[in-house]
């Protein structure tokens, strides 16, 4: 994302991430979504069309569609087509497992679509610690059914302390499935709460991964690490927090928050089964609110112009404060940030 | 300025208005592109229907804009980088 973005108050997001279920066939003991069950009272076949409808009109370009796994949700396939017919350009993120020949074909056939398959090691041993006991195989299956396909596709793999050292084979592995890897950050939300202290990487494992990035121009970080980012990988993803100003994030319920990580009640703007879209991205105080964020111990930094203070759902999950800095920017980890009371 | 070129969005390419011009997305990377344009141009533009000397002719008013004189080259920025075509 370009600074520009910071001065001008675009009329849509640019793109927007959109939970269509909750429901989960897998229970990763990271996940940010603590997705596992359908949830009561998930947006209908017809209100999910009436929303693309909505963000057709408005000009969003891209829907970014996770869960839960999407394609557990019934009728998805026609709801993703209905998203294509409309113009939108569609990345959905899966779990792999129910992956096949079949399903494989129908997605060759959309245009302007990508998949993202989640992966959380190069080994069985690593990647099922993670996302339970025969992923592994499940997973590599469905990227070889993409790959025959020619879906395009990535891996998506969160860095944690135990798939760090294999960031090479991980890399090698999408390579070897006409993929491309790209590494998400771990966020100590959802299920992701309770395994930070196992999971999360340590600062001398983020600044190696820094110095990994900058050496490694193809692989992809998407909205995660640009806190990482050095000044020459600037302009591959990101380059500072778009919530509010080019993304927003829809819950299976129709919730709409600034982002997918911070689905907590002070962030909810309302909910899409009683207000427009539009009026919510135009008149939501919280969305004001990230707009104009500044983490003021930030602004005299280095970086400051790199990342803008990081991500406020880092700070909000660690200080429970958003104007906090990101506490694993380059210049935290090597200077911890002490909030004092 | 040459009047009779006319553009086109490039594959995979969308554009929308914004209060400080146009906005352009493309489906492969990087992905946003900016035209400070104002009021200058449309997206309408980008259907290849007219030339720009067309269109200014229909939008009589841009002709008096401040941004005009700068409009060949942010067309020929936008095209060099692949997100629009010339037709």
């Amino acid at each position: 994302m370009s600074a520009e973005v910071t001065r001008c108050r675009l009329r849509a997001p640019v793109n927007l991430t959109w939970e269509i279920t909750g429901k989960c066939n897998l229970k990763c003991v990271h996940c940010l979504s603590d997705a596992g069950s359908e949830l009561a009272d998930e947006l209908s076949f017809d209100q999910c069309l009436g929303l693309i409808d909505q963000l057709a009109s408005i000009g969003v370009f891209q829907i970014n569609i996770g869960g839960g796994e999407p394609f557990l949700r019934q009728g998805f396939m026609d709801i993703l087509t209905y998203a294509h017919k409309k113009g939108i350009v569609t990345c959905v993120s899966t779990n792999g497992i129910l992956m096949n020949p079949s399903l494989a074909a129908d997605l060759a056939e959309l245009d302007n679509f990508y998949l993202q398959v989640s992966l959380d090691g190069a080994t069985a041993q690593v990647n099922d610690a993670i996302r339970g006991q025969g992923t592994f195989q499940k997973i590599i299956y469905a990227m070889e059914c993409l790959s025959s396909y020619g879906v395009p596709f990535s891996i998506n793999t969160v860095l944690t302390r135990l798939n760090f050292p294999q960031l090479e084979l991980l890399r090698e592995l999408a390579a070897s499935h006409s993929a491309e890897l790209r590494v998400s950050r771990f966020r100590p939300s959802g299920r992701g709460k309770e395994t930070k202290t196992q999971l999360g990487p340590g600062a001398d494992q983020l600044e190696f991964f820094a110095e990994w990035l900058a050496r490694n121009d193809l692989v992809r970080t998407g909205d995660s690490f640009f806190c990482l980012t050095s000044e020459n990988r600037r302009r591959k993803g990101l380059e500072m927090c778009g919530a509010a100003k080019m993304t927003a994030c829809i819950s299976p319920t129709g919730n709409v928050y600034p982002c997918a990580f911070l689905q907590e009640p002070p962030f909810l703007a309302g909910n899409i089964k009683y207000d427009h879209f539009k009026t919510l991205w135009d008149e939501s105080a919280i969305f004001d609110s990230l707009r104009n964020l500044n983490s003021a111990t930030c602004t005299d930094c280095v970086r400051f112009e790199n990342c803008r203070g990081g991500c406020p759902a880092m700070a909000y999950h660690t200080y429970h404060d958003i104007s906090m800095p990101d506490p694993e920017c380059l210049i935290n980890l090597k200077n911890p940030f002490k909030k004092t009371a | 300025m040459n009047r009779h070129h006319k553009y086109k969005l490039a594959p995979g390419t969308q554009v929308r208005e914004e209060n400080f011009g146009l906005l352009f997305y493309t489906y492969t990377g990087p992905r946003l592109f900016f035209m400070p344009c104002g009021n200058l141009l449309g997206t309408d533009f980008f259907l290849g229907r007219w030339s720009i000397g067309q269109w200014l002719d229909r939008h009589p008013e841009s002709k008096n804009d401040n941004r005009l004189p700068g409009l060949p080259q942010s067309l020929a920025k936008l095209k060099d980088k692949g997100v629009i075509l010339e037709c």
